[in-house]
């Protein structure tokens, strides 16, 4: 049986990882995303393809991204999603809300 | 959110689409996920539930929660569809019993509920008692505590000509000019009444009409704003009997000519639901409407209902003391300066703030008539529908039985209890939705019949049916109620199944649901009890009343009523021209008796009056000083056959300038001298002085069937101690009333012309109109009642024949081991006989206690009266042991060897 070692994706994060990797790519598919999310954090990010999908849905249904159909350099029809300036916004938004948490936590974890 | 809404319906209408694309994403990823590792059961386990993935992103976009509503109906319809007899059932007696309460909803909600339909009708405050006109002024000069104050005076029957055509009888009201300004109501056409209009008597000739009166009869033609229209009063049941009529010089006048200045806007129906009047017209030109009764300037005739409204920061309860504080200030100086620290005590004691209500409703006269017969009509539908709930309850209990496999089939698939309640839910829901659909027309062609009985209701009431939110949202409301309470009990018994058992065989324990169809039976047939016994009730209350000894034989009497003052005529000349239209009255063919009297018979209007003093008696409080009274022609109690029981009736003898005499009553002749003779003896009025009684007459009945026989005296109509006002001839046909009724009115046109057209009525039908209410409620609970015992009996006869069924192997041994037919016949009538007997002695006692709630309503017997409850039983033990026999017999007649080899 095959065993990988990973790690959760924090609950509530997978969107902003989705949102700032479009950001920083570019309209991407869904695999190119999960890929990149993988290779940036050096694997110890696993993005689950069933979570993946369901949080590109909702990201649709908020109006951060849009999708549309075209084609891969390997000549495959794929759906790339795009970011929206609500995504956009969403994002910093999100961001600047995780470091906040993320700062907290540290304070909190840090040896006294 | 709009977008996201927007999204969420651009992805229900290409959602093929939208599954095919989200299959082609996840089929790409898989094929990159292979390319990189390989091998496609690495790629798919890799990627996890296809499924699952599509069904969360589908519940993502949100219809979910709606469609599978949408799923269950749609189930539901198909399952009613395949069973057609249950649903029509289900359907019609839903929508029967669903229609009958809207009908009467919408009744209650416009009679009782409703708010005027003006501005702000919530500051409005109404005095429950009318005023004369002299007073009214007085109240409106001092007021300091309404924004404005207002008079008005309902007229039910006005003569109106129209370009010199009569058109007929209309309603009207007479208004302050400032009426339509305190209540905010604007002409759609035209003006409304101003405060110019009704500056002094008989000044302001302007007239505003209804919509409805517009629309019917000048065709909603805007060129109605200036014509010119004829309008003359007819002296009716208003209050103003008992008045004395001043005016010298009798002036011929045909009523009021009047301008239309403007058409009220629809909807507007006036300050009283129940009366609608068509024509308002200034209030100081009541003298010309009503010729030859000053009202507005007789400080004795009351006829003027007063509304107002409070500024919006006076609170109610302030309001109406210091309102209270002006008219008792009034009142004081209404006395003069001799007011009496006895009278100044009485009039402090008096509940004036008690009388000033709040007006948000409008007037409240028909009100009080209406709420006790309406709430138990309401009370009677409410228990038809419940009887319907219970049935339908029973059939779907019936039903889930014989789904039991179905069900039991689903919940092992794996079916989550709840979710198939709410399935069964959703059947019960759409169950009711029709029968609500379908009750529209009930509720429609109920609520004519209802208008039609109440016509005779004191007033006519002519009610639309308003199909309108709040009619609609009741019976939305009573729709999901009706589908909650027969549905829930059935599905929550329904999922309560052994799997193995029922998947299994048959199954034979089913006697949660059994235990449950007879608690079901065992209501419809205490709430049918119930129903039975308030038909027996209504029913005896009735036929009491219409059985009612009065006092004469009101067969064949006829009452026709003239307005002599109408025409001229005043002083002793009312009695001689009375006199002399008699005389040719008694000699018209087919008249077998005639008399006359000033108030005449069920006729609406009565008098009272406070004596001074009777001879040898000593008051304990001034109320034993009151006493009912009418003015009579000669022979009034031998035309009538009232028998005098002691001294002389009043006859010929008795004129202007002779002694003054009156006969008094028996009640009244016990009241006042305990068994003495009275005759010779005297009393005294403040008017007139001293009357010698001269005889005593057996109680009769003049206007009502209900009051205990009130004392009361007669005096001649020639000798009148009160002013005579109008005339009441009562007529006795010798055959057939109706011709007579004709050459009667011919008759009094040909003997003066200026006379208004007379009313005649039957004496009967004018008894009749006062039982209105009793009727209505006496034909529908009676028309309700076996209905009800009816749908019980139905429920009866189903659960014991399924009893039955379910015993068949039981039966059959106990056959087998020697049990005889008429035993067995026993064994399940007795069962049904229990039922019967619960279902009956609750019904009996919910009965006992809602009938002393509404005692009131009763007439010549109590709320546990024998007959009724009797009666009830008798009928419910044999329909209710028949639906029960029918069953046992065919119990006993199973075959034993067949029965054990069953199933």
């Amino acid at each position: 049986m095959e065993r990988e070692r990973r790690s959760e994706i924090p609950p509530g994060t997978l969107s902003m990882l989705v949102l700032k990797t479009l950001a920083r790519l570019g309209p991407m598919h869904g695999y190119g995303i999960a890929e990149h999310i993988q290779q940036i954090s050096d694997d110890v990010l696993q993005v689950e393809e069933g979570s993946l999908y369901p949080a590109l849905q909702r990201m649709l249904l908020k109006g951060w991204v849009t999708a549309e159909w075209s084609q891969t350099a390997n000549n495959r029809r794929a759906r790339y999603y795009k970011l929206t300036p609500a995504g956009r916004k969403q994002l910093h938004a999100d961001i600047s809300e995780f470091a906040k948490v993320m700062g907290a936590i540290h304070k909190v974890i840090q040896p006294a | 959110m709009i977008a996201e809404l927007w999204r969420r319906i651009v992805y229900l209408i290409g959602r093929n689409r939208f599954e095919r694309e989200l299959s082609e994403e996840t089929r790409f990823h898989l094929d990159q996920l292979e390319a990189s590792r390989g091998s496609r059961d690495s790629a798919r386990r890799k990627f996890g539930n296809v499924t699952t993935l599509k069904e969360v992103s589908r519940e993502m976009w949100g219809w979910s929660s709606i469609e599978r509503l949408f799923y269950d109906a749609r189930f539901a319809v198909r399952q009613l569809a395949a069973a057609p007899a249950f649903a029509t059932i289900a359907i019609l007696s839903l929508a029967f019993g669903i229609g009958a309460n809207t009908a009467i909803f919408g009744l209650i909600d416009h009679l009782l509920l409703r708010q005027l339909p003006v501005s702000h009708p919530e500051q409005l405050m109404v005095i429950d008692a009318i005023q004369s006109y002299p007073r009214f002024e007085a109240m409106r000069e001092r007021n300091r505590v309404f924004s404005s104050i207002a008079g008005v005076h309902y007229m039910p029957e006005m003569e109106v000509t129209i370009d010199g055509a009569a058109t007929g009888l209309t309603s009207g009201e007479l208004v302050s000019g400032n009426y339509f300004a305190l209540l905010g109501v604007k002409a759609s056409i035209g003006r409304t009444l101003l405060t110019e209009d009704d500056r002094s008597a008989e000044s302001g000739s302007a007239a505003v009409i209804s919509d409805a009166y517009w629309k019917r009869q000048f065709g909603a033609s805007p060129g109605v704003l200036g014509k010119k229209i004829l309008v003359r009063g007819r002296i009716g049941n208003s209050g103003t009997s008992g008045l004395t009529v001043f005016g010298k010089a009798p002036r011929q006048s045909d009523g009021a000519v009047l301008t239309i200045v403007g058409v009220a806007p629809p909807g507007f129906f006036g300050d009283q639901p129940g009366h609608y009047p068509e024509i308002w017209i200034p209030i100081t030109m009541q003298p010309a409407v009503i010729p030859g009764r000053p009202f507005l300037t007789a400080p004795n005739a009351v006829w003027v209902s007063v509304i107002g409204r409070r500024g919006p920061d006076i609170p109610e309860f302030a309001a109406r003391a210091s309102f209270a504080a002006i008219w008792r200030q009034i009142l004081i100086d209404e006395e003069g300066g001799s007011v009496t620290a006895q009278r100044r005590r009485e009039i402090a004691q008096l509940n004036l703030a008690g009388s000033i209500q709040s007006g948000a409703r409008g007037f409240d006269r028909i009100r009080k008539q209406v709420v006790a017969p309406l709430s138990v009509l309401m009370g009677v539908v409410g228990l038809v529908l419940l009887i319907a709930c219970l049935n339908i309850a029973n059939l779907l209990l019936a039903r889930a039985t014989t789904r039991r496999h179905e069900i039991a089939m689903r919940l092992s698939l794996g079916a989550g209890r709840l979710r198939l309640i709410r399935q069964l839910l959703t059947e019960s829901l759409v169950l009711a939705a029709a029968g609500g659909a379908a009750g529209i027309a009930f509720a429609y062609a109920g609520n004519q019949l209802l208008v039609a009985m109440l016509r005779g209701l004191g007033q006519p009431i002519a009610l639309p049916f308003e199909t309108d939110s709040r009619t609609l949202g009741f019976m939305a409301a009573i729709s999901l109620a009706t589908g909650f309470i027969f549905g829930l009990a059935p599905a929550i018994s329904a999922t309560r199944v052994q799997l193995s058992q029922t998947l299994q065989a048959a199954g034979r324990s089913a006697s949660a649901r059994s235990r449950m169809a007879k608690a079901l039976v065992a209501m419809q047939i205490a709430v049918s009890t119930l129903l039975l016994v308030g038909a027996g009730l209504f029913l005896r209350t009735l036929y009491n009343l219409e059985n009612e000894n009065v006092g004469y034989d009101p067969h064949h009497l006829i009452i026709l009523r003239v307005d002599p003052i109408g025409a001229g005529y005043r002083g002793d000349a009312v009695g001689r021209s009375m006199e002399t239209l008699l005389q040719r009255i008694r000699v018209l063919p087919g008249v077998r008796q005639a008399t006359f009297s000033e108030n005449g018979l069920f006729s609406g209007t009565d008098s009272g009056e406070d004596l001074k003093e009777v001879e040898g008696y000593t008051p304990g409080s001034h109320d034993d000083l009151e006493a009912r009274f009418d003015q009579i022609g000669p022979g009034y109690f031998s035309s009538l056959g009232i028998p005098i029981l002691l001294g002389r009736e009043i006859d010929e003898r008795d004129r202007p300038g002779a002694t003054r005499v009156a006969v008094i009553n028996e009640t009244m002749a016990k009241f006042y001298f305990h068994g003495a003779n009275p005759i010779g003896g005297h009393m005294t009025t403040d008017g007139v002085g001293q009357m010698e009684i001269v005889g005593v007459a057996r109680d009769a009945q003049d206007h009502d069937f209900r009051d205990t026989p009130a004392r009361r005296f007669y005096v001649s109509y020639f000798q009148p101690i009160d002013g005579i006002t109008t005339a009441n001839f009562e007529i006795r046909s010798a055959g057939d009333p109706g011709p007579v009724m004709t050459e009667l009115r011919a008759e009094v046109r040909s003997f003066d012309r200026n006379l208004p057209m007379p009313r005649v009525h039957e004496v009967r039908e004018l008894m009749e109109d006062s039982l209105v209410a009793e009727r209505l409620i006496a034909w529908l609970s009676s028309f309700f009642g076996p209905l009800a015992i009816l749908l019980a009996a139905i429920g009866l006869y189903g659960v014991m024949s399924y009893a039955v069924a379910r015993r068949t192997r039981e039966i059959g041994i106990r056959m087998a081991l020697g049990a005889n037919r008429s035993e067995v016949i026993a064994m399940i009538v007795r069962e049904a006989g229990l039922l019967l007997a619960i279902g009956g002695a609750a019904g009996i006692a919910c009965a006992f206690v809602f009938g002393r709630l509404i005692r009131s309503l009763f007439f010549g017997l109590s709320a546990f009266d024998p007959v009724s409850l009797i009666a009830a039983a008798i009928v419910l033990t044999i329909v209710g042991m028949l639906a029960g026999y029918l069953p046992a017999r065919r119990a006993s007649k199973i075959d034993p060897i067949i029965a054990l080899r069953y199933e």
